[in-house]
């Protein structure tokens, strides 16, 4: 300890030097390791929160093709998934739709040939669910209003169609903003867009009336900037289609008493449903990861180039440190010190120079991580407000003395070998 | 430290040549055919112009080094196969070294320096530091043991090289030349201490030297000239 | 110091200088292939938006947000410069083999004869010519907005598809709109389609091509007196005339004057999608270049180190020379000089190892990596630049170690 401090000490600038690059060299890992696990832990722990531990998409779709066609059957698969598997607490259909809004004031507006210059209609990503069958799932927060009023999905009326219309909506604080609307107000929906002002009347005339109930926080379930919660049968009736009064939904979200034995559920409903493909959460985080992987093949080789350059530069370090004491180590050597514990000393100050980087490195990796959450989270909108992107626990902090470690180790090799080496007869001659 | 010290070694060299070969086709002969033997606790000086091998035949019978040819035998013993940790081993605990220039470890002080050999060997701290005020003691330096190397005079610093050679009870002393870089107070002091703490150990001292007045108060006289042995007299 | 022993010295800073170089070599080597990939794919990106056989597209909010799009087609190709005007409806169906198995499709609905005009040369090579729907206006079975006219009952199937299910021409498919094949329609497949691969994501290659009125009545988003969206469609793809294509100024009329049909759609031409593309790649070279200039950093504290020892290692001949009164310029030149040398030479190693990184990676790494790092790009005047920047990052590694050799003190170096 006492070799290793005393070289450190005795060339002030070169040291200073040193631990400034490898405290970069180590910063830069530990940020990159930071984001890497932020990424895996906040999605996975999002996920796990969602309360959705497997999802139903139609027969036979693959985890990386973009095409689910819907799923027929989606209120009787409400009550008859759990009826199959006793482990399921919720089965809750949603289908997922794109409509556009018009508040009350463009109606008048738009009746009174008045339309604002540069209106253009606001689409929104609407959710068609059955509101009191989400037992466990998460669902956004009601900031304001009260929400949804009807037990299950009374226009659906066992599959006639022909119940009341609840007309309620629940819009998230984005969309009710634009629209600005809030809770008690009137406001329009259709799957199409007027074309020009002079379609708008028209378009009105068509589009379904909602009363606002309630006005929520934002949803990252969907990935909309804007979104909007209605009762399903009342979303199917105005997306309609060929299939218009079938009962159809985007997905089904199942939520699990026991979330372990999430893939014995997942065989079991499969082979009870075969219009339906399960997948676990497990499978779909591992999808997640594989659209990523370009990103983690060059953040690793950022990381790894880092370490290789900062194990140079510890080992030209250790090189110097040995030449200038070459003399003193084989006076070591004559007094009979074995080789062995020359070459320790050697590994002794490569990992005190080591630890001194991480030292400089730890908080320079704290500082990036920061700064790059703040930059990640502004890039990217809708995310809860726990989201972190980089996640700075003692599991990093660990892999990152791990991995200092290994380059202290590594670059005290070659530097060792030359101090185990050195020709002592040869070093100790009076000049 | 009242153990006794253990009995000198019986040393040896036997048909001893070598040959450096500094940088390509050129070869340094620094030692040919060295035949010689020392008694257990005898007080050989060696003589000689720079370059005539006396450095190398020290680094040989210290083990520092190893012949290109023939023999070197401590009790009878060859040394030639022991293994590096065993001749580590040996020089720690039966060589002191001590050199023309010193060598003290810059950023230990003189105290520090005395205790490395002991370190090496494992001996508890307390021992270590208590053997190492006597030994700064022995050789006159009892108030100097805080003082770093830079902060010594050269007959000081030479004075705490003598005593780290005797920290771990050495029956043999290795000096090559060291009061070269001396003044003649300084010489004289260091030669009485040398010739002191050898005969109250029995050490056997092996000393190498330009100065005659230093090589007049050896038991034997060696000359060497271009790597052999010249002259060899028995001295007072 | 006697000759081996500085013998020894110079080859160990001659091992200090290669480490050196290699260091900076490898920090080098990281944006060499970060560009490089990262320009690759942009470009390739560029390049497909680019190609495509249609300049301007029209949109609109909503989950099939055009209504009318047989006659908005028919307004669009009115418009001075158009060429062709292709709706598309597209919508997730399930297809029945004739052995009964299911999967998932993606149905395009289209109109044949503006279809073909709207693919890029590459994809045209990959569809039958004509296409072999017997519809090709879609005017007989859309019949004036009736949809009372004989359908063809012709579908053209990818080959990704044609493959994995054993279908191919002659056969017969049945398309439904949900996993509920009573809802099915019977379909003749008349010929099979080439898919261009697609790049850093799923592939949509389980594809089915079918006249739009068809497609329309199927899923219930044609005639206008059932559907809640009367004649949809998602886009409609706009091909402009060549001359106009290429001048971004002409083709903004155009757009303008489709706009102008249809104010409340979206009108946006494939130039301004190509800018935000662009810039959205800008970030995220510019998000992984300052990630690696991490590592540039380090390896210019490493050049100073080494130049620094290199001025310890001669301060006795600076010292002499210093003495005889040579100018200070005259020894910083020196260091300057071999500052340059090497940070020029680890440059240059370093874009060489980059290039095998890349060459690496599009041989062994995972597919996604592998399709990026196929699609690199050596831009010689990015590298350029690089290296040009290594050498004048090294000239601070250079100050410090000329500051270190100029404040020596003559008479300290020469004892």
């Amino acid at each position: 300890m006492r070799y290793a401090l005393d070289a450190i000490r005795r060339r002030p600038r070169r040291s200073v030097l040193t631990s400034l690059g490898l405290g970069l060299a180590i910063g830069l890992v530990v940020t990159l390791l930071a984001l890497s696990n932020g990424v895996q832990t906040s999605a996975a722990e999002l996920a796990t929160a969602s309360g959705v531990d497997l999802i139903g998409a139609s027969a036979n779709t693959s985890i990386t093709s973009t095409e689910f066609p819907p799923i027929p059957g989606a209120h009787s698969l409400a009550s008859e998934v759990p009826r199959v598997d006793p482990n399921v607490v919720t089965a809750s259909p949603w289908l997922v739709a794109n409509l556009v809004f018009g508040n009350a004031s463009l109606w008048s507006a738009a009746n009174a040939s008045a339309v604002p210059a540069g209106w253009t209609p606001t689409g929104s990503g609407t959710v068609g669910w059955i509101p009191s069958n989400n037992g466990g799932i998460e669902t956004p927060d009601l900031y304001n209003g009260t929400g949804f009023t009807q037990p299950g999905d009374p226009h659906y009326a066992n599959g006639t169609y022909s119940g009341p219309t609840t007309h309620e909506i629940v819009l998230d604080q984005a969309l009710a903003a634009v629209l600005r609307v809030t809770v008690g107000d009137r406001v329009w929906a259709s799957p199409a867009s007027p074309a020009t002002n002079s379609e708008i009347p028209g378009w009105y005339a068509n589009a379904s009336a909602f009363q606002v109930v309630g006005v929520s926080g934002p949803f990252w379930l969907i990935p909309s900037a804007l979104l909007s919660f209605v009762y399903l049968s009342e979303l199917q009736t105005i997306v309609g289609g060929a299939s218009s009064g079938t009962d159809y939904a985007s997905v089904l979200l199942i939520h699990l008493r026991d979330p372990t034995s999430a893939s014995t559920d997942q065989v079991r409903i499969q082979a009870a449903f075969p219009g339906l493909t399960i997948f676990t959460l497990s499978q779909i985080l591992g999808a997640i990861q594989h659209v990523v992987d370009l990103y983690r093949t060059f953040g690793t080789l950022i990381g790894l180039i880092g370490l290789v350059v900062a194990a140079l530069f510890a080992t030209t370090v250790l090189q110097m440190s040995v030449d200038d004491r070459s003399r003193e180590l084989a006076l070591l050597r004559a007094i009979g010190y074995s080789r062995a514990s020359v070459g320790l000393a050697v590994v002794e100050e490569s990992l005190v120079l080591a630890a001194i980087g991480l030292g400089i490195g730890l908080p320079i990796a704290y500082l990036g991580a920061t700064a790059m959450n703040f930059y990640l989270l502004r890039l990217v909108s809708g995310l809860p407000t726990s989201f972190s992107f980089v996640v700075f626990d003692a599991g990093v902090i660990l892999s990152g003395v791990l991995a200092v470690v290994a380059v202290g180790l590594l670059a005290a090799i070659a530097p060792a070998a030359r101090a185990m080496q050195l020709p002592v007869a040869e070093e100790l001659r009076a000049p | 430290m009242n153990d006794a010290a253990p009995r000198p070694p019986e040393l040896e060299l036997a048909n001893v040549s070598r040959t450096y070969f500094a940088g390509g086709a050129e070869e340094v002969r620094a030692l040919r055919t060295l035949d010689l033997r020392i008694a257990s606790g005898s007080f050989v000086s060696v003589e000689g112009p720079s370059g005539c091998g006396k450095t190398t035949m020290l680094n040989l019978v210290g083990l520092l080094d190893a012949p290109t040819s023939g023999e070197v035998r401590w009790d009878g013993h060859s040394v030639g196969g022991l293994s590096d940790r065993e001749r580590a081993r040996l020089r720690l605990r039966s060589v002191g070294f001590i050199f023309q220039r010193f060598y003290l470890l810059p950023t230990l002080t003189a105290q520090e320096n005395v205790e490395l050999p002991m370190r090496a060997l494992g001996l508890p701290r307390e021992d270590r530091t208590r053997r190492a005020a006597e030994l700064l003691s022995e050789v006159g330096l009892s108030d100097r043991g805080r003082a770093f190397p830079h902060q010594l005079s050269g007959g000081e610093e030479q004075r705490v090289a003598v005593a780290r050679a005797l920290a771990n009870q050495p029956g043999l002393l290795l000096a090559d030349e060291p009061t070269g870089e001396l003044d003649s107070g300084n010489t004289r002091a260091i030669l009485d201490l040398l010739v002191r703490v050898r005969s109250a150990r029995s050490a056997t001292l092996l000393l190498v030297t330009h100065n005659p007045e230093v090589a007049a108060r050896a038991g034997r006289h060696l000359t060497m000239r271009d790597g052999s042995v010249v002259r060899d007299v028995a001295g007072n | 110091m006697r000759g081996p022993r500085r013998g020894r010295a110079l080859r160990h800073t001659r091992l200090q200088v290669v480490l050196a170089v290699a260091a900076i070599a490898a920090a080098v080597a990281l944006p060499v292939v970060l560009i490089s990939v990262g320009g690759g794919v942009s470009a390739h990106e560029l390049a497909s938006l680019q190609n495509a056989g249609y300049q301007i597209v029209v949109s609109a909010a909503g989950l099939h947000g055009i209504s009318h799009a047989h006659a908005l087609a028919e307004r669009i190709l009115a418009v001075g410069s158009v060429s062709a005007a292709s709706p598309v409806l597209s919508v997730d169906v399930d297809a029945y083999t004739t052995s009964g198995a299911l999967s998932p499709v993606l149905a395009e609905g289209v109109i044949p004869a503006q279809f073909g005009p709207t693919l890029s040369p590459a994809e045209r090579g990959l569809f039958p010519s004509p296409l072999p729907l017997g519809d090709p206006t879609d005017l007989r079975h859309f019949d004036n907005g009736s949809y009372s006219g004989p359908a063809t009952y012709d579908v053209l199937i990818s080959f990704p598809f044609a493959s994995a299910e054993h279908v191919g021409t002659g056969d017969t498919l049945l398309l439904s709109p949900t996993t509920n094949r009573s809802l099915g329609t019977l379909y003749n497949v008349t010929g099979v389609f080439g898919v261009l691969p697609t790049l850093l994501g799923p592939t949509g290659a389980f594809l089915v091509l079918l006249p739009l009125s068809d497609l329309q009545t199927m899923t219930g988003f044609g005639p206008s007196a059932s559907a809640t969206v009367p004649d949809a469609a998602d886009t409609v793809q706009v091909a402009v005339t060549g001359a106009v294509a290429v001048s971004p100024s002409a083709l903004a009329v155009v757009r303008g004057s489709i706009q102008a049909l249809v104010p409340l759609y979206s009108v946006t031409s494939l130039a301004q999608e190509a800018q935000q593309l662009e810039s959205a790649n800008a970030v995220l070279t510019g998000f992984y270049l300052a990630l690696s200039s991490v590592g540039l950093t380090i390896g210019l504290l490493f050049l100073a180190l080494v130049l620094l020892r290199r001025v310890e290692a001669e301060h006795r001949s600076i010292g002499i020379r210093r003495a005889l009164g040579l100018p200070g310029w005259s020894i910083a030149g020196g260091i300057v000089r071999e500052g340059l040398l090497l940070s020029v030479l680890g440059a240059l190693t370093g874009i060489l190892a980059g290039y095998l990184v890349v060459e690496g990676l599009a041989t062994w790494a995972t597919s996604t990596v592998q399709e990026a790092a196929a699609l690199a790009r050596f831009d010689p005047t990015v590298l350029a630049e690089i290296a040009l920047g290594v050498a004048g990052l090294s000239l601070l590694a250079s100050a410090v170690a000329s500051r270190a050799a100029l404040r020596l003190e003559i008479g300290e170096a020469l004892r």
